[in-house]
C-alpha cells in the first residue's frame, strides 16, 4: 500500500532538495504531481483509511487478499491472506512492530526492517507529501524511457547513516501521475528489487487513486486490484496493537 | 465421386487438425525454452544447450498429440543436468482416468529395496515384505525418483476395480498375488496452490518409546506444520527426544521447513542462500516460545527430496539435529509451476541453492552422520 500512496502527493514544503533540476523547478513540478492526484487537498482531512485488494501471482495463478489499515500519523496494520493456507498480519503502533504468521509464529520487527517499516508508514500518510520522508530529491535532466514511453525520473534518497535504500519513481510528463516505482525491499530473507507499475487510476473521495497495478520481483509478477477503499472510519488504536 | 468427396473432406479435416497440433507443438516448446531461460540461474542456458534444444525441437514439432509432445519435452528436460524440471500436459479427455484408490500400505526404501513398513491386518501384504513389482512394474532403478515413490504411485493412483498383479519377497521366497483396489471413499487432504499439481498430505505421529516421539510426513505443507505444532504443544510437550522421519518426503514449500525449525530449535537456523534473479535470499528461522525442547534425530534416505534435504542439512549445520540413515536424492533446486500456453504446466528451476556452509546439495545429496542402526527395525 505504501507504493499505492506514493501517488498521493500532498505538497507541504520539504526541507532539503538537491536536484539536477533547480530547486524552484523541482518544487513546482512536485506541486503539479500533487494537484494531479489531489486537486482539492482533501488528503489533509484523512484521519484513517482502509484499502482491500485482490492479488494474483500471474502465471503461478496464486490468489491472495491484502488489506491495509492506516491511522494518522503513524499506525499501520497490514494483512495478507492466502486462502486455506496462511495469513500474515503486520502490526505497527507507531513505535514497535510485530509480524504474526499463522504458520511461522510471531516475529518482532527489528533493526533495518523496523526502520523501513517506519518509512513505509510515513509514506502512507496522505496528510503529508510522500517526498517529505526523503532527505534528498533528485530529478534527472533527461527523460527515461520505459515500455516505449518517456517519463520524468524522480529519486528520493536518505542520509547514509539511515541505511535506507533510495526510491525511484517514473512520472508521466503528461498526466503527472506516478507510473513506475523502483525500490529495493528489505525483508527477513534479504533484499530484492521490485518494480511497481500503476496501470489504472480512479477518483475516490476526491483523490485519484491507483486501483490496478502490477509488482514484479524475483522474476515473479503480481497483479493488484483495489476492491474497497474507505476513509475516516474512526479505527481504534487497538487494531494496531498485537496481543498474545 | 461421392466417395472421393468424402475422402477429400476427411483429408481437409485431418490436415487442419494436424496444423492445429503443429501450432501447439511450436508454441508450447518455444514457450518452455523461453521460460526456462528466463528463470534459470545459468544466464547462458540457451547457448549451452543450443544443440539439444534444436534436436528436441525438431522431434517435438512432429508430435501427434499433447501427450507425445509432453513426453518429448520431458525427455529433453531429463537430459538437463538439474532436477526440478517437468511439463504436465492438459488432461487427456480420452484417457480412462486414474482415481485415488484405497491404499493403506506404507512403503519404505532402504538400500534400493522397497519394504512394506505397515499395512492393515487383513491385507494380502505383510509387514516386512520386500515389494518387487506392481502390475509387473518394478520401478525404474535409474530414475531420479525413488522406487518406493514410483511403486506407491501405482498402488495409489490407478483405475478402480482393476486386478493388479503384485510380487513380493517374503521370508526369502517370491510370493505373487492379485489385489483389486477400490476407489477411495474418502480422499485424504490435498494441498493445492496455484498451478502446482495437488499433493496428498499426510502426517503420522506416535511414541516409539515413552521418551521418544516420532513424526513422519511426506510433504512440507501447512498441514504437516500445523500438525507438528499441535503435537509439540500437547502430547510431545515434555518428551526428551523426537525422531523426524523424512525418508519418504518429496519436499514442498521451503518456508514450511523454515517455520518448522522455529518450533524445533532454540536458536535461529540458517537455511543457506537461494539466488533467484541474481538476488541472494537467506531464510532463517525465528525461535518461538512454544517450541520442542528435546533432542532431535532426522531420518533421511534416497527418497528425501528438495525441501526435506534443505531442512535436514540446515538443522544439522545448526547443530540442532543428528542425521541418520542414507544419502538423500540430491534433487534440490528452487522451482515453481507456471501456466503455459494450451493448458500445459511447467515446473522450472528459478534459482540455485547452497547451504549455510556453502554446500550445494543438487546432484550430491545430504549425507547422514550415522547409519540407521537402532532405527532400522523400529516399530510404531
Amino acid at each position: 500500500m505504501k507504493k499505492i500512496l506514493l501517488a498521493i502527493c500532498v505538497l507541504i514544503l520539504f526541507t532539503t532538495v538537491y536536484a539536477e533540476w533547480s530547486k524552484e523547478k523541482t518544487i513546482a513540478f512536485l506541486r503539479e504531481t500533487e494537484l494531479a492526484v489531489d486537486p482539492q487537498n482533501v488528503g489533509k482531512n484523512i484521519k484513517d483509511f482502509r484499502v482491500d485488494m485482490d492479488c494474483t501471482v500471474l502465471k503461478l495463478n496464486i490468489k491472495m487478499f491484502n488489506s491495509t489499515i492506516f491511522k494518522n500519523p503513524d499506525k499501520l496494520r497490514q494483512t495478507v491472506e492466502i486462502p486455506d493456507m496462511q495469513t500474515i498480519d503486520l502490526y505497527f503502533n507507531g513505535e514497535k512492530g510485530v509480524k504474526v504468521d499463522s504458520l511461522g509464529g510471531v516475529t518482532p520487527l527489528e533493526g533495518r526492517i523496523l526502520d523501513e517499516t517506519k518509512l513505509g508508514v510515513a509514506m502512507q500518510n496522505p496528510a503529508i507529501p510522500w517526498y517529505n520522508v526523503f532527505d534528498k530529491i533528485s530529478i534527472a535532466d533527461e527523460l527515461e524511457e520505459r515500455d516505449g514511453k518517456k517519463y520524468i525520473a524522480v529519486t528520493g534518497s536518505f542520509k547514509p547513516e539511515k541505511k535506507l535504500n533510495p526510491v525511484k519513481c517514473l512520472i508521466d510528463p503528461d498526466t503527472k501521475l506516478t507510473t513506475y516505482v523502483f525500490l529495493k525491499n528489505l525483508s527477513e530473507i534479504g533484499e530484492f528489487e521490485s518494480v511497481t507499475h500503476y496501470t489504472q487510476f480512479k477518483k475516490i473521495n476526491g483523490i485519484l487513486m491507483p486501483v490496478k497495478f502490477t509488482q514484479t520481483m524475483l522474476n515473479i509478477q503480481m497483479e493488484f486490484i483495489v476492491k474497497n477503499f474507505a476513509v475516516n472510519q474512526n479505527i481504534p488504536d487497538s487494531v494496531f496493537e498485537y496481543k498474545e | 465421386m461421392k466417395t472421393l468427396l468424402l475422402f477429400f473432406c476427411f483429408f481437409i479435416l485431418f490436415s487442419a487438425a494436424g496444423e492445429v497440433q503443429k501450432n501447439i507443438n511450436k508454441t508450447v516448446f518455444d514457450a518452455v525454452i523461453n521460460e526456462i531461460a528466463k528463470n534459470h540461474y545459468d544466464g547462458k542456458f540457451r547457448q549451452n544447450y543450443a544443440q539439444k534444444i534444436k534436436k528436441f525441437r525438431q522431434i517435438a514439432l512432429k508430435s501427434v498429440n499433447n501427450q507425445t509432445l509432453a513426453g518429448t519435452i520431458n525427455k529433453f528436460l531429463r537430459e538437463l543436468p538439474d532436477s526440478h524440471f517437468g511439463i504436465i500436459p492438459p488432461p487427456d479427455k480420452n484417457s480412462a482416468g486414474y482415481v485415488r484408490l484405497e491404499n493403506s500400505v506404507r512403503l519404505l526404501e532402504i538400500d534400493g529395496k522397497v519394504f512394506v513398513r505397515s499395512c492393515p491386518p487383513r491385507s494380502k501384504f505383510k509387514k516386512g515384505d520386500e515389494l518387487l513389482s506392481v502390475k509387473n512394474n518394478s520401478g525404474d532403478k535409474f530414475s531420479r525418483i525413488g522406487r518406493a515413490i514410483q511403486l506407491n504411485s501405482l498402488l495409489t493412483f490407478n483405475t478402480a476395480d482393476e486386478k493388479m498383479p503384485v510380487a513380493v519377497r517374503r521370508n526369502g521366497r517370491i510370493v505373487k498375488f492379485t489385489i483389486t483396489p477400490k476407489q477411495a471413499e474418502k480422499v485424504p487432504p490435498m494441498f493445492k496452490l496455484g498451478e502446482m499439481p495437488p499433493m496428498e498430505e499426510d502426517y503420522v505421529s506416535a511414541f516409539l518409546k515413552p521418551d521418544t516421539a516420532y513424526v513422519n510426513f511426506s510433504v512440507f505443507t501447512p498441514y504437516a506444520l500445523q500438525s507438528l505444532k499441535n503435537d509439540i504443544s500437547t502430547k510431545f510437550k515434555n518428551t526428551p527426544e523426537m525422531v523426524i522421519d523424512l525418508r519418504n518426503n518429496v519436499g514442498g514449500l521451503l518456508m514450511i521447513g523454515v517455520n518448522m525449525a522455529s518450533f524445533l530449535c532454540d536458536k535461529k537456523v540458517d537455511f543457506g542462500t537461494m539466488v533467484i534473479a541474481n538476488q541472494p535470499l537467506n531464510p532463517k528461522s525465528y525461535p518461538q516460545k512454544k517450541r520442542f525442547k528435546g533432542k532431535i534425530t532426522i531420518l533421511i534416505g534416497r527418497n528425501s527430496y528438495s525441501t526435506a534435504e534443505i531442512f535436514a542439512l540446515a538443522m544439522h549445520e545448526a547443530d540442532a539435529a543428528v542425521l541418520v540413515g542414507e544419502r538423500t536424492s540430491g534433487m534440490c533446486l528452487p522451482s515453481v509451476f507456471i501456466k503455459m500456453p494450451h493448458d500445459f504446466r511447467l515446473q522450472t528451476v528459478i534459482g540455485d541453492y547452497r547451504s549455510s556452509k556453502n554446500y550445494r546439495i543438487e546432484g550430491k545429496g545430504v549425507f547422514p552422520v550415522q547409519a540407521l542402526g537402532k532405527w532400522e527395525n523400529w516399530e510404531l
